[in-house]
């Protein structure tokens, strides 16, 4: 199995407040916008350059995590993929701290997401579906248990050259998800993030049915900035 | 310290590395025991203005004695000891060794994640950047773009 891990776009969580103030975007109160900042105009660019990237290559599965910019990320991505499949929400793919916070309404997914499919994500277990994550989790072992929780869902529902996107956050894909792939102990993750995530970073990992696992790139974000003339597209990997 | 892990390439891949790093002041290229990772070297030293010549490592090169996990925990205490925390440095390993040795020691995975088969994939001419102090953080692992980007222009990012 194939797992590629993008960050989130650029959000107005990321940048100076004036600026998010200086950048209306979409029709949530201010209030919700703190707790869940969308993509900055940057950031939906970042998700369009990383989409088409990403292009040429088909994924059998696309899990988010509930946060606004997380979602969008994944919808701007699947813009630009040819087969579609429906964008799955993982509860447990949250960024850490955010102390209960369940993420976006999903009343709100038709209007905000209109173009895209987003469903929860059929897994019967806590994974599924967005609600709210438990105080527990946002611990460093809370966060831990829930990147194991995500892997041990990878592996039992796909196998093989199965090829699946994660669309989550710095924190979470750095020092959780990626460690939860390759089965780090916790002192493996000792101080907090092993692998830098910048907006819209991609990384791979590749689990071969024989318990093999392997990094093949983190980090990836040449996307953003390839020399003028050059289509990131003729270069997927 | 902004440590750069190169792996070991052909020539073509080892001009496009070396004009890949040209972006970078580098304080120092080191390389093992081979001429494949000397030639590696030499490629990226022909595109840094401050450096004249890439220097042999005894560290990095085969060791009898020692396993290659051995070894790759030589590595990083000669880098970390030798380096100061504002210097940028390369070195140039073999790509197995960099993928199934180094890449996990340099990191901290343990030995027990190693056996189960943790490790970090083989691509030659990759670059990897790392930032090692107090603890390590991989900026990024296994680039390879600028390998396949067309000439002239090189990525600008690293």
């Amino acid at each position: 199995m194939y797992v590629y891990i993008i960050r989130h776009g650029q959000s107005r969580g990321n940048i100076d407040y004036s600026l998010r103030d200086a950048e209306p975007y979409h029709p949530l109160k201010e209030e919700l916008e703190r707790k869940d900042p969308s993509l900055t105009r940057l950031g939906r660019a970042q998700a369009e350059l990383a989409g088409h990237r990403l292009s040429q290559i088909e994924f059998d599965a696309v899990f988010c995590g509930p946060l606004h910019r997380q979602i969008d990320t994944a919808a701007i991505v699947m813009g630009h993929q040819k087969k579609k499949v429906p964008i799955e929400v993982l509860s447990d793919l949250t960024e850490v701290g955010l102390e209960g916070y369940a993420g976006t309404p999903k009343e709100l997914y038709e209007v905000l997401f209109p173009d895209t499919e987003i469903v929860p994500c059929s897994d019967p277990s806590p994974t599924g579906g967005p609600g709210v994550i438990p105080a527990s989790a946002e611990c460093p072992e809370g966060c831990r248990v829930r990147g194991r929780r995500i892997v041990e869902y990878l592996k039992k529902r796909f196998s093989g050259s199965d090829t699946i996107l994660l669309s989550t956050s710095a924190m979470f894909g750095g020092a959780i998800v990626i460690p939860a792939l390759l089965e780090l102990t916790d002192n493996d993750i000792d101080t907090g993030k092993n692998f830098e995530f910048i907006n819209t970073c991609i990384s791979m990992v590749e689990l071969t049915d024989d318990g093999k696992k392997i990094v093949h790139f983190s980090n990836d974000i040449t996307h953003l900035s390839l020399p003028d003339g050059e289509d990131s597209a003729n270069y997927p990997f | 310290m902004r440590l750069y892990v190169i792996t070991d390439c052909d020539a073509i891949a080892a001009d496009k590395a070396g004009r890949q790093m040209a972006r970078v002041s580098l304080d120092a290229v080191l390389y093992g025991g081979t001429e494949r990772e000397k030639n590696t070297a030499d490629a990226v030293v022909k595109y840094q203005e401050k450096l004249d010549s890439a220097e042999l490592s005894k560290e990095l090169c085969e060791n009898e004695a020692l396993t290659d996990r051995e070894r790759a925990k030589a590595i990083k205490d000669m880098i970390i000891g030798r380096f100061q925390k504002s210097e940028k440095v390369a070195v140039v390993m073999p790509a197995e060794f960099f993928g199934n040795s180094f890449g996990a020691v340099i990191m901290r995975i343990s030995d027990e994640a190693i056996d189960n088969g943790a490790a970090f994939a083989c691509y030659e001419g990759a670059i990897s950047s790392f930032g090692v102090g107090d603890r390590t953080e991989a900026d990024y692992v296994n680039r390879t773009l600028h390998l396949k980007v067309s000439e002239p222009e090189m990525i600008k990012d690293i």
